[in-house]
């Protein structure tokens, strides 16, 4: 009985331990096939999202880049499971990029699921997807393709041109998460949630997305108009004038003008304007007959003061004046054709022109340019000639010029 | 029987192992894997004592750790983990532009104006990031300043608009290198090639300006922009939106 006994013992104690090792054995039989068992969603890797503007949506720059407005979103990703795709969400958070967890759309932001192209989609089976916009959020896209794919490679997919199309980015600066899942159909895709686990997902990755404010600099630049006149060639900017007083004539010691020769000087004008469509060079002449006056008397303009340049003939009285076009510098300052026909011999003075001549109140135009100038010289060559029965005495004539910008 | 109790102890010692493994399958998961291949993944996971995931009374939860010796990140050309108890889970970039509105005053066509502005990147469980430039440039609304599209001296009296990322001493003594916070142990930001060159600017719109081949704490970056203008200049109140992106790579 007692070898009876003890051999009873024996045997269920055997058969325990066998009951537990067979236990064990299952166990760890099912722990090593349940990680096939799961659907093994893989991550995908590499990943990111490109923004074409990070700055916050709601600021001061209202439109363009800057306003966080019509932000294009690029996302790019690699798939870790070798497996069709016919869907993908996009769950853009505030909270955490882990799958599934809570879930805060970000303030202001807004996918515009709507109106949001997908601008560029490539990649090895990664293209062909459309916004699904029934099942899309302002704060979760939906995509979905008639036929999966496997996609390989860089999968790229920009939603919005970033100009006229976009989402909106959230008012605030900091960092919000997109959280990408894949999903091997569409109809997986479209029976997402935020926040309810599925095992329909092939393949998940988060990604950080940085809000920041955007860097405005205002700068200043004032409407100028640097002109001088100089009986010196000045240097930029108007350095280096003299007093354009000249005294036309010939001779040693005191100069004078007679019938024998027409006499020149010159003086320079320069101009430099930021006005956008240029700047007008005008002449007004103090002289009452427009030439030169001595009193009564007078040596009258060129041309009895028509307004075409003519020939300067020694002996017989004139006084006139000839406008090189502009050089140097930058830009281009064109002589007035009354004082330039393209013959440097030809004078002009303008006094007959009705409402404009060097005699009204504003004078007569010399040179103008059309566009912004910079540092561009004229040469004014002040030419007169005296007759036999022109009178003795001083002829002077004060000509005053005139810049005018048009900004 | 001493074999038995030896495979219970190993069972339990993967059953253990498992369950962090399984109980958080990426399709189901509440925690973003850091570690994986295709059929395991490494959650976060607290081993050894001297610390906890989550210390919660009825109201407030903490993450503690004692005694942590040896923290920080470690990588090989594939892979890389953080180490220490007190890692976070959440992968991020933070992009924080630090003064973002400068008033230059009047520009003048005898001398250049300066400005600086500043910001810092840093990011955590990335691969590295980028940063781009993106702006037309400053315009009035009709006429934008000449960009200098290759690196280039200031020179005053010619129409100009560049900038840089590094100290600079010409046109006058502005602008920094990137700083490297705590230490160039932690952090790795560059500045791209083009803007890395003192006294020499560029600006062109959608151009990298910065990046970091590697998970990088944070460096701190100075804008250095100049502005030249002619007399040719048009008149008016420029604006310069400069938009700074930073992307990282998960």
């Amino acid at each position: 009985m007692n070898k009876n006994t003890i051999t009873n013992h024996q045997y269920q104690k055997n058969v325990r331990q066998v009951t537990i090792v067979a236990c064990i054995v299952v166990f760890i039989t099912f722990l090593l096939i349940l990680p096939a068992m799961v659907s093994a969603a893989n991550q995908l890797s590499p990943r990111s999202m490109t923004l074409s503007d990070s700055s916050p949506s709601g600021g001061t720059v209202t439109s363009g880049v800057g306003s966080g407005t019509n932000v294009a979103y690029s996302l790019a990703f690699t798939v870790g499971t070798a497996s069709n795709v016919g869907g993908v969400v996009i769950d853009f958070c505030t909270t955490t990029p882990l799958p599934f967890d809570a879930c805060t759309a970000p303030t202001g932001f807004n996918t515009n699921f709507s109106t949001v192209t997908i601008a560029a989609q490539s990649g090895t089976g990664g293209s062909n997807f459309a916004i699904d916009t029934s099942n899309s959020t302002a704060s979760k896209l939906v995509l979905t393709r008639g036929t999966a794919a496997t996609p390989s490679g860089t999968t790229t997919l920009q939603f919005g041109n970033g100009t006229t199309t976009g989402m909106t980015n959230p008012t605030s600066t900091g960092t919000i998460y997109a959280r990408v899942y894949t999903y091997g159909t569409g109809a997986q895709a479209q029976g997402h949630s935020q926040t309810v686990s599925n095992n329909n997902v092939v393949d998940f990755g988060g990604v950080a997305i940085a809000i920041a404010n955007v860097i405005t600099i205002t700068a200043r630049v004032q409407e100028t108009l640097i002109f001088c006149v100089s009986a010196a060639d000045p240097g930029s900017n108007c350095t280096g004038t003299t007093v354009p007083a000249i005294t036309l004539g010939h001779g040693s010691g005191v100069k004078y003008i007679d019938s024998s020769q027409v006499d020149t000087g010159t003086v320079y004008t320069q101009l430099s304007t930021n006005a956008s469509t240029g700047a007008t060079i005008r002449m007004r002449s103090g002289a009452l007959t427009g030439g030169l006056d001595n009193g009564s008397n007078s040596i009258p303009p060129v041309g009895a003061g028509a307004a075409t340049p003519s020939a300067m003939s020694a002996g017989t009285a004139a006084f006139g004046v000839y406008v090189a076009n502009g050089s140097g510098g930058q830009g281009t300052v064109s002589a007035n054709a009354n004082y330039n026909n393209g013959n440097s011999s030809n004078y002009g003075m303008d006094t007959t022109t009705s409402g404009t001549n060097v005699t009204t109140v504003f004078g007569d135009p010399i040179a103008a340019s059309t566009a912004p100038v910079s540092n561009v010289e004229n040469t004014l060559t002040f030419a007169a000639t005296a007759s036999n029965l022109t009178p003795a005495g001083r002829y002077q004539a004060n000509l005053s010029l005139i810049a005018t910008g048009q900004y | 029987m001493k074999v038995t109790k030896i495979f219970v102890t190993a069972v339990i010692a993967a059953f253990a192992s498992a369950a962090m493994e399984v109980g958080v399958p990426a399709s189901a998961a509440t925690t973003a894997p850091q570690s994986s291949s295709s059929q395991y993944q490494l959650n976060e996971v607290f081993f050894g004592s001297g610390g906890s995931l989550q210390d919660c009374s009825a109201n407030y939860c903490a993450k503690t750790a004692a005694g942590e010796g040896a923290v920080g990140n470690t990588r090989s050309a594939n892979y890389q983990a953080e180490a220490g108890f007190n890692t976070d889970r959440k992968p991020y970039i933070e992009l924080n532009i630090i003064n973002p509105n400068v008033d230059l005053g009047l520009l003048r066509s005898d001398s250049t104006k300066t400005a600086n502005a500043s910001f810092w990147v840093r990011t955590y469980q990335a691969s590295g990031y980028s940063v781009k430039q993106y702006a037309l440039g400053p315009t009035n609304g009709i006429h934008t300043l000449n960009r200098l599209s290759t690196p280039t001296a200031s020179q005053v009296g010619t129409e100009q608009f560049g900038v840089n990322y590094v100290a600079n001493t010409d046109p006058v003594t502005f602008g920094a290198d990137p700083v490297q916070r705590p230490d160039a142990s932690f952090s790795f930001g560059q500045v791209a090639n083009g803007y890395n060159t003192a006294n020499q600017y560029k600006y062109v719109n959608g151009d990298t300006v910065a990046y970091s081949t590697q998970n990088s704490g944070r460096t701190d970056y100075t804008v250095s922009y100049i502005f030249n203008v002619s007399n040719l200049t048009p008149g008016g109140a420029y604006l310069l939106a400069h938009v700074l992106v930073a992307t990282a790579t998960f």
